[in-house]
């Protein structure tokens, strides 16, 4: 394999098209390594401080400048978005319903890891942008909560 | 649930529906918020990855929930707590036993002997409840909320092959003393003591990953390696990637090489008992996988 900047440009073209993390490719003695998430690549040490206050939460951002009283809560981690704990039970949430400050809005799986995720705000589910069994990716919106104005 | 035993933080039931849950119950009550160990000779539905079933018979496996307070945690490292799991359920065993076992991993966190399985684990990351955590709202300057792992261990002690799923590749942790050449000591006779003997490891292990990082975790997790050459199936919302484990991502990441030769890299795959690839069944992928 011939190894230029504009092969390597083009494997980057791949991993952003497929929302790829990680592509290996390997051809004979040679191997190329694409990492596309940065909290994947910042595991080594020098980049772990910074990386933990960064991501020390569940981010909820404004949905938008025209709808302040809409909240969107952003995935904290890459993995498998669930809506419920398990294949036999009701979704932690349904659009329409109003939670509290803590009440799960789904879990999250890498690595044979269930994590729940909570809700930050209190409010009412307007939308749930991400779908059962869903891969999501740190900063991709799960849900959209409409708040009280206040 | 019966014969509940609560003593200090140890709560052993005879038979109960899961560990975890029970974990979860007891957490939520001010009364148990206590707990640490929640042990159990019998689970009706035991817990596994996509909602299938741990199954074992009565006192054949150890089967218990450790709950591990994790303050000041990333949610975004929550991952690589798999990895320190079972690099401390390894870690007791062989610190009773006094000497390295011929145990290995197969990713992430399955104990494995001679290509078959001897240990489970499973984690639920969960806000701690406020009942467990009195101090909770008074400590406003924290960043971050507490969570808890729950962590659950299945190990297989004694199950024989006609007791275990025939799909399933098991080896009991009497058989691997077998290949060890010793003899078990008394510890690893008893699910209590074992039980009692994993929380400090897996306590250790986990604030380890908090306080330094993980790149340490997955050298060391990198040493008892041996996923390599088991299949795998990495799944998402209709997009299914089958093959073979051939490696691990400077991240922690399983490598999938499918039957065309392609490889890819997951955070979320289910090793398959069966080998779909010596069935020569067609592999499926349309992009999108981690």
């Amino acid at each position: 394999m011939e190894i230029n900047l504009a092969e390597i440009e083009r494997l980057i073209g791949v991993v952003e098209r497929y929302g790829l993390t990680e592509l290996t490719i390997s051809e004979e003695d040679v191997t190329i390594s694409i990492i596309a998430e940065p909290a994947a690549a910042a595991m080594v040490p020098e980049a772990v401080p910074a990386f933990y206050e960064m991501h020390a939460a569940p981010a909820t951002r404004p949905h938008s400048e025209q709808e302040k009283n809409r909240i969107r809560i952003e995935s904290p981690m890459a993995g498998v978005f669930y809506r419920a704990s398990s294949p036999d039970v009701p979704p932690l949430i349904e659009v329409g319903d109003h939670i509290e400050v803590g009440h799960p809005i789904g879990i999250i799986e890498a690595m044979k890891v269930f994590t729940e995720i909570p809700s930050e705000v209190s409010g009412t589910v307007v939308e749930i942008p991400a779908a059962n069994g869903q891969l999501v990716r740190a900063g991709d919106t799960l849900v959209v909560l409409e708040i009280e104005k206040g | 649930m019966t014969s509940a035993t609560p003593y200090d933080n140890l709560f052993h039931y005879s038979e109960i529906d899961s560990t975890q849950d029970q974990a979860r119950r007891l957490l939520a009550d001010p009364a148990t918020a206590h707990v640490r160990i929640v042990l159990a000779d019998f689970q009706t539905s035991g817990r596994g990855r996509e909602g299938r079933r741990w199954c074992a018979p009565a006192k054949s496996s150890l089967l218990a929930t450790l709950v591990v307070r994790m303050t000041d945690f990333s949610l975004d490292c929550s991952r690589w707590l798999s990895f320190a799991a079972g690099i401390a359920a390894l870690q007791m065993l062989e610190e009773i036993v006094g000497r390295p076992l011929p145990i290995g991993f197969r990713w992430p966190n399955d104990l494995i002997c001679e290509k078959k399985k001897l240990a489970g684990i499973l984690i639920e990351l969960i806000p701690t409840p406020p009942t467990a955590e009195p101090d909770q709202a008074a400590d406003a300057s924290s960043q971050a909320p507490p969570f808890t792992a729950l962590v659950g261990v299945g190990i297989n002690l004694q199950l024989t092959p006609s007791q275990n799923d025939p799909t399933i590749k098991a080896i009991s942790l009497k058989e691997v003393f077998e290949v060890a050449g010793i003899s078990p000591p008394p510890e690893l006779r008893s699910p209590t003591e074992m039980a009692r003997r994993l929380l400090s490891p897996m306590e250790a292990e986990m604030e380890r990953v908090r306080q330094t990082g993980v790149s340490d975790l997955i050298q060391r997790w990198r040493r008892r390696d041996q996923s390599n050459g088991f299949s795998y199936q990495s799944q998402s919302a209709g997009k299914i990637i089958t093959g073979r484990a051939c490696g691990v991502s400077p991240g922690g990441a399983l490598q999938i090489q499918t039957a065309e030769g392609e490889i890819f890299t997951t955070w979320s795959a289910s090793h398959l008992p069966t080998d779909p690839l010596s069935r020569s069944e067609r592999v499926q992928f349309s992009g999108n996988v981690f």
